[in-house]
């Protein structure tokens, strides 16, 4: 009879000291998410892209001026980066994002096309012209999940349509523009 | 406070009893092996095990303390295992054929990966064990036992370093069964181990073990021994990956055991 009365105890007083310590525990914390390394120092705010401030965060680059730079990096006909790395010390590139691209362009009322073929022409009114365009994946940045749907503590970019976007980042550069196969010099 | 009071509830109750108590150790140096892989590369590294337990009455307390020293990259790989404190009682008696061993007891980050990436504090735990009493069924020789045990993890974040998911609980599941044939003996044990995230995803991997044990006395013996563990499911294809031997995680080891 001693002897079941202590076992039982001993079991008893097991499971509450068990029990105790575990509910008594510290909830462990949210992490706080890194980027991706995938992505890291190639990843825009959308909305930045308009904005003439230059709030650059340790993560998500912002300003455009950052964006051209990626861009001209990707560029691999060195003749073409000559051209992009000349217009953008003068600041004369601009950036147009659209579904699944983005482009380089240039604007200038003084602009002066020299073509092959044609004779050369001036422009009195602003003309755009497109220097490059890559291709860009769009989405919201957000934690990535595993595949049981956890969430992890690495913030990735969750893929939408532009219009639901909020980030980008850069790809690779889309097949060279006819207008870049062309002997192409701008009035700076 | 309330948990002073249980322990020392607990303390008392123990010292109360007529006092009969045996301290043990036991340790094992091994050598360990894995499978040539198609790259060249092979597993090979020495294990160094340390046993110590103290037994007052029916009640046992023990420790496990296990260090790594990797043959290939030693400066990068050689590490501790996670140590083990465990006290159990073996007062429990339900069967008459089975031993009931119930447990509590807890795990501390000795390895660098429960440290810095996994950010475990320690592991709370408890466990029964049933082992089959062949003495009193009269086949001494014939052992078979499983086992339960409940871990607690008390972690500083939900996900590891590395932004991976980490572990809340888990439930190990062992089975152990072998003969003697004295001098030698053989092993065979099975162990199934489900760990649940935070997000309440249970992760199901295995460990088997197979021994043949050559005991030379009390204190000395020599073991060879092969395991293989891993997840239950391959990753991304999800196909079964529980094998008796895997050419990728199979390893095979020669261990001397002492016991003093």
């Amino acid at each position: 009879m001693k002897k079941n009365i202590l076992n039982t105890s001993a079991i008893i007083l097991s499971a509450c000291l068990a029990f105790s310590i575990t509910s008594g525990c510290q909830k462990p914390a949210q992490r706080p998410a890194i980027l991706n390394e995938k992505i890291s120092g190639n990843i825009f705010e959308i909305q930045k892209l308009n904005s003439t401030e230059n709030t650059q965060s340790e993560e998500v680059i912002n300003s455009q001026q950052e964006v051209i730079q990626k861009c001209i990096s990707l560029v691999k006909n060195e003749e073409q980066k000559k051209v992009l790395i000349d217009y953008n010390s003068h600041n004369r590139l601009t950036l147009k994002i659209a579904e699944g691209q983005i482009s380089l362009v240039v604007l200038n009322s003084n602009l002066t096309l020299q073509k092959d073929t044609e004779s050369t022409e001036k422009s009195t009114e602003p003309t755009e012209l497109l220097l490059a365009t890559f291709k860009i994946s769009t989405g919201v940045l957000e934690n990535e999940l595993t595949d049981y749907n956890e969430k992890k503590s690495i913030l990735g970019l969750t893929p939408k349509k532009l219009s639901e976007s909020t980030h980008f980042t850069i790809e690779s550069q889309l097949t060279e523009e006819a207008s870049q196969n062309e002997t192409t010099s701008l009035d700076l | 406070m309330n948990n002073v009071k249980i322990f020392t509830t607990l303390l008392t109750l123990i010292l109360s009893t007529s006092v009969h108590a045996q301290f043990s150790n036991s340790a094992s140096v091994a050598y360990e092996q894995g499978v040539q892989q198609k790259d060249g590369s092979q597993a090979k590294s020495l294990g160094f095990v340390y046993i110590p337990s103290y037994k007052i009455n029916d009640f046992k307390f023990s420790g496990r303390f296990i260090y790594g020293y990797d043959l290939v990259n030693p400066a990068n790989d050689s590490d501790w295992v996670d140590g083990v404190f465990n006290a159990s009682t073996s007062k429990l008696k339900i069967f008459e054929a089975v031993k009931t061993t119930p447990s509590v007891g807890f795990e501390l980050p000795f390895s660098k990966e429960s440290r810095e990436n996994r950010g475990i504090n320690y592991v709370l735990t408890t466990g029964l064990n049933l082992a089959l009493d062949t003495k009193y069924l009269e086949m001494e020789n014939f052992n078979l036992s499983y086992g339960i045990t409940y871990g607690y993890f008390q972690n500083d974040y939900t996900t590891r370093a590395n932004g991976e998911p980490t572990t809340q609980y888990k439930i190990i599941q062992s089975l152990v069964t072998g003969y003697n044939f004295n001098p030698i003996s053989i092993e065979f044990v099975f162990q199934f181990a489900s760990n649940n995230s935070y997000d309440n995803v249970f992760r199901n991997s295995f460990l088997h073990i197979e021994t043949i044990t050559y005991t030379l006395n009390d204190t000395l013996g020599f073991s060879l021994y092969h395991y293989n563990k891993g997840s239950l499911l391959k990753a991304k294809t999800y196909e079964n990956n529980l094998k008796a031997f895997d050419e990728e995680s199979s390893t095979f080891g020669l261990s001397m055991d002492l016991s003093f």
